[in-house]
C-alpha cells in the first residue's frame, strides 16, 4: 500500500513530510512510547524538545511571528505520522489549540508565550468542554466577569488535555448570554499556576494526561482576553477537529497495513487466513473505509488552505467519516488479530483507544451529521 | 411467571437482601469483562454453595438443583441484575458437566465436590499460539511414561490461570489419523513441577489471561476424562453446554441499564441528553428490538431438545449485540471516557471518582467487549459452522 500520492506537495512540503516520517520511524518505537504512556504522571515527554529542534513546534505560526507559515497541508503531513506513530507528545494542546489561540492575542500574549511554544519551554492546554455537556459545542458556564482590572472567571473545565504538563492555558468562559448560547464566549489565556486554578490531574485510556480544572475567583489582566467572537472559538475548535482527523487517517491506515500483514503471515487450518476470502473482503472493506476518509482529507485541506466557502462543510463531512472509518478498521483490526490485539503488548489495542478518544473530541459524528446538513442549507441559500 | 415462580423470584430476591453485601454488590457493578474481582467472586461462590445454589444447572443428586428452565432464567437473572459478582465459571459451567458425563465415579467423587465448594479453582487449557481459531491443530504433546502423561508445550488466553489451583486441558497423544482423533481431555494441578505461567496485560491494563507453559510436567494418568485419543469428542459437549447455557438477554438487559443511566445524565445538544435526543434513542431502540428478537430465540433454544445451530446463531446475535450496546454507553459518556481509573474500579476505594460516578465501567467494558466474539469460537467459525451445518454451503 502506498501512501497518499494523489496530493501534490511542494519541496519543502515534501522533505517535511520525509523528515517527520524518518525521525519517527527511527526514534519512536512502540516500546518506549509504552513507557512513556505507562510511566509517572508529571514526567515530561522525552521526545518534546527534539521536536522544538526539528522546528515543528513553530510550524503553524506566522513568520513575523517566529514561525514558519505552515498551513493546513504541513499540519495534515505532521498529523498523519503522528497518528502511524500513536505520538504522545502534546502538540494538538500545545501549538494548535493554545498557541493558536495565543497567535491571535495581542502583542504583549504572544511575546509573553509564543517564543517559548517554539522552543519547547512552554505547553499549553485547552479547556473548553464541561463535565456533563461534553459534547454541547458551546455549552460554557464557566463565567468570565469585568472587574476594575480586567476579568475573574469562576467555573470548572472537565478533560483539559495536557491540563497537568500545561504552563499556560486557553479558557473558554462566558461573558453574556444563556450557558448555551454560541455568543458571549471569550477565550482567555491564562497561566496554569495563578492563584484560584486547582486541578485533580490524570492519566488517560489512550496514555495521555489530563486534568479536571475548576477556576474559583481568578483574577487575570484585561489583555489575557483574546476574542469573544463565535467564528475565533470555531476557529480553533474546527483547527483541532483537522488535526485529529489527519492523525486519525494515520492511525488507521497504521491498522490497515498490520492487519494485512497479519493475516498473510498468520496460518491456521494449513494455510495463510488471509487466504479466506471473508478476511479478504473485511480488509477490502477497512481499505475502501480508509481511502474515502483519505479523499475527504484531500479536499478539506485544499479548502481550508484557499479559504473556500465549503470548508466548514467538508470538514464535517470529513470528522463524520472519519468517525465511521476508524469504528470499521478498529473493528476490523481487532477481531482479524484475534486476542493477541486484545493484549497491551500489541500496538494494534492501541490505536483502538486512541481512535475511540478522538471519536469524542471536536464533535461527535452526530454533531457533525448535523452541522453538514446547516452549512449545506446555508450554501444553497447564498 | 406463574405463582410458583413469583414465590422463587422473591424468594432468591429475599435471599440477595440478606447475603448480598454492599461490597459484593460493588464487584459485581464494577464489572468491566465477565470477570469480577476475583476474592469477591470466591465468597460470593462460597456464600452461593451454602445455600446449595452454586451450580444449579448440575443434576441435583450431584449437588446441582431440579429447577425448571424457568427457575434457572430468573435465579440468573435476578441475581446480575442485581448486582451480584460472577462466580469463575471455568470450573462449575465448564469442567462440572464434563465429568458428570464423562468421569469416573472416583472422579466425580473427588472432583466435583471441591468444584461446587469453590475449593478448585480451575482453568482452562486449550488455545495455543500457533491454535486458536483451528484449535485442532493443537500441538501440546502428552506422552505416556508409565502411569504419567510427560505434557510439554503451552496453552494461552487462560483465564485466570494465575488465581486457579487446577487446569483442564487438551493434549495431543497421538499425531495419527485426524487432528481430531489424537487428543485427550486431561486435568493437572497448577502446582505440578514443570508447569509454569506468565501474565498477560489486557487492553484494559488489567490481568486476566495467561499463557501456561508445560516443560516435562508429569501428570497422573487417572488425570484422563473419557478415553485417551477421545478427548474432542468431551471438548465439543463442553462447547454445546457452553453456548447453550449462556442468557445473552440478561447481559443485555444489564448493559442497557448502563446505557439508560449515562444517556439520562450526559447532553447531547441543545439542553436534550441523550436518552431523548431522537438520533441516539432511535439508535437505542434498533438495538431493543434485535435485543427482544435475540430473548424469543434463546427462549426457542431452551425449549428445543436439539437447537442444533440456534446457538450458534445466540452466540453470534447475542455478542454481537453487546459490543453494540457498550458502544452507546461510551458514545453517551462523550469526554468523559478520558480517564484511566483502575483504583475506582477496586472493590475497597474510598476516593474520589473523575467525571461521573457510574462511568467508571464504561471505556473498560466497551474496550472488552471486543474480545467476545473472538473467544469460545470466533464470530468467524461461527458463521462457518451455520454455513455448514445449516445453509448445507461447502
Amino acid at each position: 500500500m502506498q501512501a497518499d500520492t494523489t496530493r501534490n506537495l511542494n519541496d519543502e512540503q515534501q522533505m517535511l513530510a520525509d523528515s517527520v516520517s524518518k525521525y519517527l520511524t527511527d526514534t519512536y518505537s512502540f516500546d518506549a512510547r509504552r513507557s512513556t504512556a505507562n510511566g509517572d504522571l508529571l514526567a515530561p515527554h522525552p521526545q518534546w524538545q527534539q521536536f522544538a529542534n526539528m522546528g515543528w513546534l513553530g510550524l503553524p505560526f506566522d513568520d513575523c511571528d517566529g514561525g514558519f507559515n505552515g498551513g493546513p497541508t504541513e499540519i495534515s503531513l505532521l498529523f498523519q505520522a503522528f497518528g502511524k506513530h500513536l505520538v504522545l507528545e502534546p502538540y494538538l494542546e500545545t501549538v494548535v489549540l493554545a498557541g493558536g489561540v495565543i497567535a491571535r492575542g495581542q502583542a504583549v500574549l504572544k511575546q509573553r508565550y509564543l517564543d517559548g511554544i517554539m522552543s519547547g519551554d512552554i505547553q499549553g492546554a485547552f479547556g473548553h468542554g464541561e463535565a456533563g455537556h461534553s459534547a454541547e459545542r458551546y455549552y460554557v458556564s464557566t463565567s468570565a466577569l469585568k472587574t476594575d482590572h480586567g476579568w475573574q472567571l469562576n467555573g470548572t473545565k472537565a478533560v483539559v488535555a495536557n491540563g497537568p504538563l500545561a504552563d499556560v492555558l486557553v479558557i473558554s468562559a462566558r461573558i453574556e448570554g444563556d450557558v448555551r448560547s454560541s455568543q458571549g464566549i471569550g477565550l482567555f489565556v491564562i497561566d496554569r499556576h495563578a492563584a484560584g486554578i486547582a486541578a485533580t490531574d490524570y492519566v488517560t485510556v489512550d496514555g495521555r494526561r489530563a486534568s479536571e480544572i475548576s477556576l474559583n475567583h481568578v483574577e487575570i489582566a484585561a489583555d489575557a482576553l483574546v476574542s469573544t467572537a463565535t467564528d475565533e472559538l470555531n476557529r480553533v475548535l474546527d483547527r483541532g477537529c483537522f488535526a485529529v482527523c489527519a492523525e486519525a487517517i494515520g492511525a488507521m491506515q497504521a491498522l490497515l497495513s498490520a492487519t494485512v500483514e497479519y493475516c498473510q503471515q498468520r496460518r491456521q487450518f494449513g494455510q495463510p487466513i488471509g487466504s479466506f476470502q471473508a478476511l479478504q473482503h473485511r480488509m477490502v472493506d477497512m481499505y475502501i473505509a480508509l481511502e474515502l476518509a483519505r479523499s475527504l482529507l484531500g479536499a478539506t485541506t485544499d479548502a481550508l488552505t484557499n479559504n473556500d466557502e465549503n470548508s466548514g462543510l467538508l470538514l464535517s463531512a470529513l470528522k463524520y467519516r472519519v468517525d465511521k472509518s476508524a469504528r470499521l478498521i478498529s473493528y476490523g483490526a481487532l477481531q482479524l488479530h484475534g486476542g493477541i490485539a486484545m493484549t497491551d503488548e500489541l500496538n494494534i489495542g492501541h490505536y483502538f483507544k486512541r481512535l475511540t478518544l478522538v471519536e469524542k473530541q471536536f464533535g461527535t459524528a452526530q454533531y457533525h451529521l448535523q452541522r453538514f446538513k446547516e452549512l449545506q442549507l446555508q450554501l444553497q441559500k447564498n | 411467571m406463574t405463582e410458583e415462580e413469583i414465590t422463587f423470584q422473591t424468594e432468591v430476591r429475599q435471599f440477595l437482601v440478606e447475603y448480598l453485601s454492599a461490597d459484593l454488590k460493588r464487584s459485581g457493578r464494577n464489572m468491566t469483562s465477565v470477570f469480577a474481582d476475583y476474592d469477591c467472586a470466591l465468597r460470593w461462590h462460597k456464600i452461593l454453595h451454602k445455600q446449595g445454589w452454586a451450580a444449579p444447572e448440575w443434576p441435583e443428586e450431584h449437588g446441582g438443583t431440579n429447577w425448571t428452565q424457568n427457575q434457572r432464567q430468573i435465579f440468573q437473572r435476578e441475581l446480575k441484575l442485581g448486582g451480584a459478582p460472577a462466580i469463575m465459571a471455568l470450573g462449575i459451567q465448564m469442567l462440572g458437566p464434563i465429568i458428570i458425563k464423562y468421569g469416573t465415579e472416583e472422579q466425580k467423587h473427588h472432583y466435583l465436590p471441591r468444584m461446587l465448594a469453590g475449593d478448585d479453582i480451575w482453568c482452562q487449557g486449550y488455545s495455543e499460539p500457533g491454535a486458536g481459531s483451528d484449535l485442532a491443530s493443537l500441538a501440546t504433546r502428552a506422552e505416556r511414561d508409565g502411569d504419567h502423561y510427560v505434557v510439554n508445550g503451552s496453552k494461552i488466553w487462560t483465564s485466570f490461570a494465575h488465581r486457579a489451583n487446577k487446569i483442564f486441558c487438551l493434549v495431543r497423544t497421538s499425531t495419527e489419523g485426524r487432528p481430531q482423533a489424537g487428543i485427550s481431555f486431561l486435568l493437572a494441578d497448577m502446582d505440578t513441577q514443570g508447569i509454569s505461567l506468565s501474565e498477560i496485560i489486557g487492553l484494559d491494563g488489567t490481568v486476566e489471561q495467561c499463557q501456561v507453559f508445560f516443560s516435562d510436567a508429569r501428570i497422573p494418568v487417572t488425570n484422563l476424562i473419557g478415553e485417551e485419543n477421545q478427548g474432542w469428542n468431551v471438548a465439543k459437549y463442553l462447547l454445546e453446554f457452553e453456548r447453550g447455557g449462556h442468557n445473552y438477554s440478561i447481559d443485555h438487559q444489564k448493559l442497557f441499564a448502563k446505557v439508560r443511566a449515562i444517556a439520562g445524565q450526559q447532553y447531547a445538544h441543545n439542553g436534550i441528553c441523550y436518552l431523548e435526543e431522537p438520533a441516539f434513542s432511535a439508535d437505542l431502540a434498533e438495538l431493543e428490538i434485535d435485543a427482544l428478537a435475540l430473548e424469543y430465540t434463546e427462549q426457542r433454544i431452551k425449549a428445543s431438545d436439539a437447537p442444533g445451530s440456534l446457538t450458534s446463531v445466540a452466540k453470534l446475535a447475542g455478542t454481537e449485540l453487546s459490543q453494540k450496546i457498550s458502544a452507546l454507553s461510551s458514545d453517551a459518556l462523550g469526554a468523559h471516557n478520558a480517564p484511566l481509573q483502575h483504583a475506582a474500579l477496586e472493590v475497597d476505594y474510598s476516593g474520589k471518582v473523575v467525571g461521573p460516578e457510574n462511568a467508571i465501567t464504561t471505556f473498560a467494558e466497551y474496550v472488552n467487549m471486543r474480545a467476545a466474539t473472538i473467544y469460545g469460537g470466533s464470530a468467524e467459525i461461527q458463521r462457518n459452522i451455520i454455513s455448514r451445518a445449516v445453509l448445507g454451503l461447502r
